[in-house]
């Protein structure tokens, strides 16, 4: 029985902007599922009508074996965590957590019961009777979590409750909400524009662009085998390379480089945009596999970042840009898009290396690269070919 | 499963809606429908809403044989004389307050703080009696003066000028601005909005006030609208179709303002409450 | 040098200065004359005559005062909870998304622009014995025709109507401002832990709606105690002097009796109860923002 059930939803507002096309997506009874991509997406949208916030245009909407579709929030059984805590201001923490108990008629001995038994479990004992403003934003977001667990509901919505907090805060708190899910296994519906946290909460993702979904998978399978180039993209940090180049009988062409790859042999003759993540560069020596190919990398810039570094150097071929790209991580389009000096037009690509630094700025070095963790997209649509 | 109730073609709150603003409108509808109805039509109940000829000897008696149009002007002249002074004062001691340190400002702010709070009945005899030395009673000038720089003006300056983004100015004075410079370049084209609530509110203010009008002017040329109108209205007890006329000319050039700039108006009401 | 004197910004107190001649000349001496005029017998006239607190002593038996202040509690006991009530009830009403919305409000606060003098004089009109509308309404129906205005029964109480009339704009309109204030993720999360529209209302919107509640009574009442127009613009205080209200009763006093010294004494004791009324809302503000 899945927790949640979305089938060929749709929505549409007026004006005819279609903000989720034809959605189609199971989440397994107690998953925790991460839905992620770039602001307005539709992730938002999605989990509203799952919520009932947002009324469906098309499509049906189950949570348990249940039809919800035209079913009010409140008769949905589901608990939510807002973005903003959304923490009633003139209640105390204590009826915070109590209210969506007494709006089910729940007996107030019980009440008390699970109120007490959450705000010791989340140590907000000495809190109990304040209000939210007096409360740092950890404890809020507590509050905010309190509330929503203690209905014990058929399933969690969260949208994007970790956003509000500072960068250290949202780190540890990724953490707690695992370990948190790991305790109470409720089916999880969890939407973030973070990619970092959709790779870490989640036991599946599922990548969003223009509502519709492009890949839905468990974190390994997106990272190593994106559906498409806006997927990968979109997931990794730092951002995976691009590069157009031209693939001809097995070997892979970009500027003055030409790199003999012999998977590349059944894609034939033809345009592509190679993929390259940052972790599948190493620094060509005697430890590296001698069938992998090489390029001449000229460092422009290192960022130390202690137990790695990135090499950010150029290469010999133009700038890559598209619509895809520009979804992915933001931005402008065109030829000056990212770029503070309009003249620059090479293409710029980064290498994470383990450990110190191989060589020093402005020098070159000689980058292998693993050639099973090379991607070839088709330039037109995106798609993965290889 | 929740039911849902079966839908109206239309919103019922309509229904209550409809009513209300209709039943609100009316008497201001009856001001302009009176003004063209003789003395015979006006007893008709149901009124007769298209009167079969229009009868303007109102309008001839306020247009051509009363003070009317005088007070029009008078009224247009202590309006529009008050708001660009408000304008100009409130904004540059409204800046001061929000933006300077100098010895004194928390006392003299204090001061405008208190004068908010005090009654006009408090101070509206001597007020007169000042306006008497000065020589000042019964022109309009009497009726001007005490309202050169109202401390609800200076008020809301301050508000506005405290709430914007120092960055900009700052930006100006290391470009090199005088603090006047940065108030006329900088701050002040920022301002439109809380000028706009400023003008209006005044304005509002000052077309419609009765009370000093009555205690400061005595003749009847230099009354403004309001005081005009309740004087007409003692004098021509019977004629209504006058009466109205007059009061339709008293109530028109703030309800076209309104109706033109909607949004500031209620801008200036909320702003100003909110303050409050 | 100059800066010692003046702080650090000298070139400031020009700034201010226009404003603080104003003000100060024409609002704050007078606060302190008409403390001086109230321990005098003056008639605007003659140089005024010390007699200490003879005017304080004559305001405790006199009954033309204590009917003005009834007339006055009256007026506002009545205006200050139905303007109130029902701009909030309209609020409500305006604040969905539906055609006509904006003549409707239109419809609500145009009285409001309007010169209260003029609304006094529209419905001197309308409510005319002979000649106003009303009674020939009433008249058709075949109801009995009323006073209205000059039956001193009624008169304070029709002017109560107009009062509503004219003054519910205001409350409509801040109420309107601050329920499209209230945080919409609030409402979702009341929603989805089970609250429907009514229950909404009880635990979301009404609390928050409280600090402007506050507000707009203490305006409000401030607004109602010092009702002048619209008595001036109908009924000049009548039918004997049924209408009569405290800012009447001191104008009454100062312009047309030449009493200005006894009028004095009534304004500094009512803008000594209106200042205890800002004060008590400004100790309750505090209040509430320490306790929060």
């Amino acid at each position: 029985m899945p927790g949640i059930k979305i089938e060929q939803v749709s929505k549409t507002y007026a004006g005819d902007v279609l903000a989720v096309d034809d959605v189609s997506l199971e989440v397994a009874d107690g998953e925790f599922m991460v839905l992620v991509g770039p602001s307005g997406c539709g992730k938002s949208t999605l989990l509203r009508m799952v919520a009932g916030l947002e009324s469906v245009s098309l499509g049906k909407v189950f949570i348990g074996e249940e039809d919800v579709t035209r079913l009010e929030p409140p008769d949905r059984d589901i608990a939510m965590v807002f973005q903003s805590y959304a923490l009633y201001p003139h209640k105390t923490v204590r009826d915070n957590l109590a209210f969506g108990l007494s709006r089910r008629k729940v007996p107030k001995a019980q009440i008390k019961e699970r109120v007490d038994a959450m705000g010791a479990m989340l140590g907000l004992d000495g809190l109990m009777d304040r209000k939210p403003a007096a409360l740092s934003g950890g404890q809020r977001q507590r509050v905010a979590m309190g509330r929503a667990l203690v209905r014990e509901p058929r399933a969690f919505l969260m949208d994007e409750p970790l956003s509000n907090l500072d960068a250290k805060l949202r780190t540890s708190m990724r953490g707690e909400l695992a370990r948190l899910h790991d305790r109470l296994p409720v089916t999880t519906l969890y939407v973030t524009h973070d990619q970092v946290e959709a790779m870490t909460l989640g036991d599946r993702v599922a990548v969003l662009r223009d509502g519709v979904i492009q890949q839905c998978g468990v974190p390994q399978e997106i990272f190593e085998k994106p559906a498409n180039l806006f997927v990968g993209a979109f997931i990794g940090s730092p951002a995976m390379n691009l590069v157009q180049a031209r693939v001809s009988g097995g070997e892979v062409s970009f500027g003055s480089t030409r790199l003999p790859v012999p998977g590349a042999a059944e894609l034939g003759e033809r345009e592509v945009v190679i993929g390259i993540r940052p972790t599948s560069f190493e620094v060509a020596g005697p430890t590296v596999d001698p069938a992998w190919p090489t390029l001449t990398a000229a460092v422009d810039v290192i960022e130390r970042l202690g137990s790695e570094c990135n090499l950010l150097f150029s290469i010999d071929a133009p700038a890559y840009n598209s619509e895809d790209l520009k979804a992915a991580i933001g931005g402008e389009t065109g030829p000056d898009a990212g770029k503070l000096f309009a003249d620059d037009q090479t293409a710029r690509l980064t290498a994470q290396i383990q450990g110190r630094p191989p060589a020093a700025e402005g020098s070159s070095v000689e980058l292998a690269i693993d050639p099973s963790q090379l991607h070839f997209f088709d330039p037109e649509s995106g798609a993965t070919l290889l | 499963m929740s039911r849902r109730l079966p839908r109206l073609p239309f919103n019922p709150w309509h229904l209550v809606l409809a009513p209300v603003a209709f039943v609100f409108a009316l008497p201001l509808l009856w001001m302009v429908l009176s003004s063209f109805m003789s003395n015979a039509q006006i007893n008709q109940f149901p009124p007769t809403i298209i009167p079969d000829s229009l009868h303007l000897d109102g309008w001839r008696t306020v247009f051509g044989d009363s003070q009317f149009p005088r007070w029009f002007l008078n009224s247009t002249i202590v309006a529009s004389v008050t708001v660009i002074s408000n304008l100009a004062f409130c904004s540059l001691a409204g800046y001061a307050f929000a933006r300077l340190r100098f010895r004194g400002s928390t006392l003299f702010f204090l001061l405008i703080l208190l004068t908010l709070i005090i009654p006009f009945q408090l101070t509206m005899i001597p007020t007169f009696i000042v306006m008497d030395k000065l020589g000042l009673v019964d022109t309009l000038a009497a009726l001007i003066v005490p309202a050169l720089v109202t401390p609800l003006g200076v008020f809301l300056m301050r508000q506005f000028f405290m709430n914007l983004p120092k960055e900009v100015e700052e930006a100006a004075r290391i470009d090199g601005c005088s603090r006047l410079g940065v108030l006329w370049h900088v701050a002040l084209p920022l301002a439109k909005p809380a000028l706009s609530t400023l003008a209006a509110l005044t304005f509002l203010l000052m077309w419609n006030d009765l009370l000093w009008p009555l205690i400061a002017i005595s003749s009847d040329e230099n009354s403004t609208l309001p005081l005009g109108l309740t004087t007409f209205q003692g004098q021509h007890t019977q004629d209504f179709s006058a009466v109205m006329a007059g009061n339709v000319i008293t109530v028109t050039p703030v309800l076209i303002a309104f109706l033109l700039a909607q949004k500031t108006f209620i801008q200036s009401l909320t702003s100003s409450a909110v303050k409050g | 040098m100059a800066q010692r004197l003046l702080g650090e910004n000298p070139s400031a107190w020009a700034f201010v200065l226009p404003a603080m001649v104003v003000i100060v000349g024409l609002a704050i001496v007078p606060i302190g004359w008409s403390l001086f005029l109230s321990f005098n017998s003056a008639d605007l006239i003659k140089p005024a005559e010390w007699v200490g607190f003879a005017n304080y002593e004559a305001l405790k038996d006199d009954p033309g005062l204590r009917d003005a202040i009834e007339h006055t509690i009256i007026y506002t006991g009545l205006f200050v909870p139905i303007s109130i009530g029902l701009g909030l009830f309209l609020a409500m009403a305006l604040n969905r998304q539906m055609r006509f919305i904006g003549i409707y409000r239109t419809a609500l606060l145009a009285p409001f622009i309007a010169s209260v003098a003029a609304q006094g004089v529209l419905f001197s009109f309308i409510f005319d014995e002979r000649f106003g509308v009303a009674n020939a309404a009433l008249a058709e129906l075949h109801l009995q025709t009323q006073g209205f205005l000059g039956d001193p029964g009624q008169a304070l109480y029709v002017i109560v109507l107009i009062g509503i009339w004219g003054g519910i704009g205001f409350p409509l309109v801040i109420y309107l401002a601050a329920l499209q204030d209230v945080p919409r993720e609030l409402l979702d999360a009341a929603s989805v832990d089970g609250a429907r529209r009514w229950a909404q209302l009880r635990h979301v919107i009404l609390p928050q709606l409280v600090p402007v509640t506050v507000f707009l009574v203490v305006w409000q009442t401030l607004l109602s105690l010092q009702l002048f127009d619209l008595v001036y613009a109908t009924t000049r205080g009548g039918p004997l002097d049924s209408t009569v209200v405290i800012v009447y009763y001191v104008y009454n006093q100062a312009f047309q009796l030449f009493n200005a010294g006894y009028a004095a004494a009534v304004a500094y004791v009512v803008a000594l109860f209106l200042l205890i009324l800002v004060g008590a809302q400004l100790v309750y503000s505090r209040f509430r923002a320490r306790h929060a």
